[in-house]
């Protein structure tokens, strides 16, 4: 039998499945309220079970070379490289607080995003300065929202 | 309670809101890749510090100006900037470019009000109704409806039956981290306390709805800007009179639009290709449709805005969202600490009837908007996507942030946002997986009660007449899939293949 990137998926559901019903065995029981009530495992237990089967349902319906066409590998790295700034923003923010870090991931999200485009430095400044104004003043002053400060500030 | 309603609307703040989320929920209605559902799910964390009245006028006004504006581009680009405008396509942007743009959009907005005012008044009239027999069934009952439901939305997912299904059984399992319904168990917290309360549900959406998308399309390159003509726009369009002598469809397309977005599901972007086949099928001049005709204009926009009546009614008498934009004004209440289902019409009437109106307000301040603004849309379309596409990331990280205060919530939405990468990739829909997600608790919740209150077990959710019912037309509806492809492939084995849907699917809109 043919693997092909739908059948990995469908593996990587089973496998998801399987750890579901793994953890699901290890939930503790907080009370019993009524002998009759299946307590806290049912439910979890119910979706494991229909994503194993539905995972192994799609193992058997994907057929050999008829795997649709997903992202190629530049397409996974472009994501992967808005996803890993993401992850840096996120990081930046909690060392220097929001101000700064936003003010580096506005110029760096259009920067990371400008394809063919060519971008005017001007404009890109004033882009991130005017972004992280609006959303700070509408957050933090209009509806009373204390931003993140960071650690190192 | 009239007067408790009407005072949400003698606040300037409030009429200020309804303007300004019409206005954004039609930006990201008319830019392709963006949708009513991304706005909302961005906007969500400003509705929080609202009373919640206020903040269902905001996300409504999003969610009315949203729909209405995707035709906008389906018009002056060729492009759907939801499936809801898809069939808008195929007779708008012909006629756009035979300089009968002001036309073309003057025909979809007055469609798109009319269609959503009369489905609202019908929603009003049989919300209370629906709801006073919701409040009557029970656990059994609610529980099968919940299934119903989200077996309804799986069934429609496009290819692989199981790709909906896993989905949805995925979205139900992320809701079981946490505290458990009736007891109170912890499940899956590994010991962090952050995961205590359960998985954001703004992270949720913030990460699979709003990143996940933008994420996608960055790396599949589709946030081009294109070049918009926009010399023939000017002047209202059409005459009135012109306008309503194609009454007869407007109630067929309309009629249409109600019963799909009436069933979970089953939303605007399949209201408006079944109208449109309906229009071209019953039409004298079947020849003109695809070629800039009003007719097809009409039976496209009419359905689709129809559907939003259609589809606010389980939302309201029941606490079931038929599709991804009800479920987030679901959620919207939800976060509020509002306890959404049949008991909703009584518990909050003066709620209720504020949500209506501002939709009904939302129509009238919709057709205002794009009226009077015909000549500016063409600029909003060209704003550089990067720089869009980056306000939006920002405005993710401080909407989440101010949800939980915690950065172990952003994290949470950027591993959302993977995972909604990961689900397009593999072209599992969204829908059922949000449902999932809302409706995991409500399903849980009533699957216990239902086999605490018995000693028959799970006899009770397939003998009570109700239950067994929406049991077996959740199975069945299962099945019906595979017989629909199997007269499909027959069809397109005997050279009969339905012109309308491939054309529909030469879009490859995503109906999400």
């Amino acid at each position: 039998m043919k693997l092909n990137r739908e059948r990995v998926f469908s593996l990587c559901v089973i496998a998801f499945a399987l750890a579901g019903i793994l953890l699901t065995s290890n939930i503790n029981k907080a009370f019993s309220l009524d002998s009759a009530d299946p307590g806290p495992k049912l439910f979890p237990y119910i979706c494991s079970i229909a994503l194993l089967v539905c995972g192994i349902g799609k193992f058997i319906t994907s057929k050999a070379g008829k795997a649709s066409k997903g992202l190629s590998c530049h397409e996974w790295k472009k994501a992967g490289m808005i996803i890993g700034f993401s992850v840096l923003y996120a990081v930046l923010m909690y060392l220097f607080g929001y101000i700064p870090s936003t003010l580096i991931a506005g110029a760096g999200y259009v920067w990371l995003m400008r394809g063919k485009n060519k971008i005017r430095p001007v404009v890109l400044v004033i882009f991130t300065i005017v972004i992280t104004a609006v959303i700070y003043l509408v957050f933090s002053l209009l509806l009373g929202i204390r931003m993140p400060t960071g650690i190192l500030f | 309670m009239f007067a408790q309603v009407m005072s949400n609307f003698l606040v300037p703040l409030n009429w200020v809101l309804v303007v300004a989320g019409v206005i954004v929920g039609m930006i990201f209605g008319a830019i392709p890749g963006l949708s009513a559902t991304t706005c909302m799910a961005l906007m969500l964390p400003l509705s929080f510090t609202m009373a919640p009245e206020v903040g269902i006028i905001f996300l409504g006004s999003i969610y009315v100006g949203g729909v209405s504006g995707s035709l906008i581009s389906a018009i002056l680009l060729g492009i759907p900037g939801q499936a809801a405008s898809i069939a808008t396509c195929f007779d708008g942007y012909p006629m756009a470019k035979k300089e009968q743009a002001s036309r073309a959009l003057g025909v979809g907005i007055l469609s798109s009000f009319i269609a959503t005012v009369l489905s609202v008044l019908v929603a009003m009239l049989f919300c209370p109704t629906l709801a006073r027999w919701a409040v009557k069934l029970g656990p059994w009952e609610s529980f099968s409806l919940c299934f119903c439901a989200i077996i309804l939305v799986v069934t429609l997912s496009k290819g692989n039956m199981f790709n909906g299904l896993i989905a949805g059984f995925l979205g139900m399992f992320l809701s079981t981290v946490g505290i458990s319904p009736i007891d109170g168990a912890l499940r899956f917290t590994f010991g962090n306390f952050n995961l205590i309360s359960g998985l954001s549900l703004l992270a949720v959406m913030l990460g699979v709805f709003a990143m996940g998308n933008l994420v996608r399309d960055f790396a599949k390159n589709d946030m081009e800007s294109p070049d918009i003509d926009t010399k023939s726009i000017k002047g209202l369009g059409l005459p009135l009179r012109e306008y309503f002598s194609h009454w007869l469809l407007i109630i067929k397309s309309w009629l249409i639009g109600l019963w799909i977005g009436f069933l979970p599901g089953m939303g605007a972007g399949l209201a408006n290709i079944v109208a449109y086949s309906q229009a071209k099928a019953s039409s004298k001049h079947p020849e003109k449709f695809g070629t800039g005709c009003d007719e097809g204009i009409i039976a496209s926009e009419v359905s689709n805005n129809a559907a939003i009546g259609g589809a606010i009614i389980p939302m309201i008498a029941l606490g079931i969202p038929g599709d991804s934009p009800t479920a987030l004004l679901l959620s919207g209440l939800m976060v509020h600490g509002i306890d959404v289902g049949p008991l909703l019409m009584t518990t909050r009437p003066a709620l209720v009837y504020c949500f209506f109106a501002v939709l009904l307000i939302g129509a009238i301040v919709t057709f205002v908007v794009q009226m009077g603004g015909m000549r500016v849309f063409p600029y909003i379309l060209k704003v550089p996507s990067h720089y869009l596409y980056a306000a939006i990331f920002l405005i993710c990280f401080a909407g989440i942030w101010s949800d939980t205060k915690t950065l172990f919530a952003i994290g949470m939405m950027i591993a959302f946002a993977v995972l909604g990468v990961v689900m397009g990739d593999f072209n599992l829909p969204m829908s059922p997986f949000i449902l999932g997600f809302i409706l995991g608790p409500m399903l849980e919740k009533n699957l216990r009660m239902g086999l605490t209150y018995t000693d028959d077990g799970f006899l009770p959710f397939i003998t009570r007449p109700v239950s067994g019912i929406l049991l077996l037309v959740a199975f069945a509806s299962l099945f019906w899939p595979m017989i629909r492809d199997y007269r499909a492939k027959k069809r397109a084995e005997a050279g009969k293949t339905n012109e309308i849907q491939a054309k529909a699917d030469a879009y490859e809109a995503e109906d999400d």
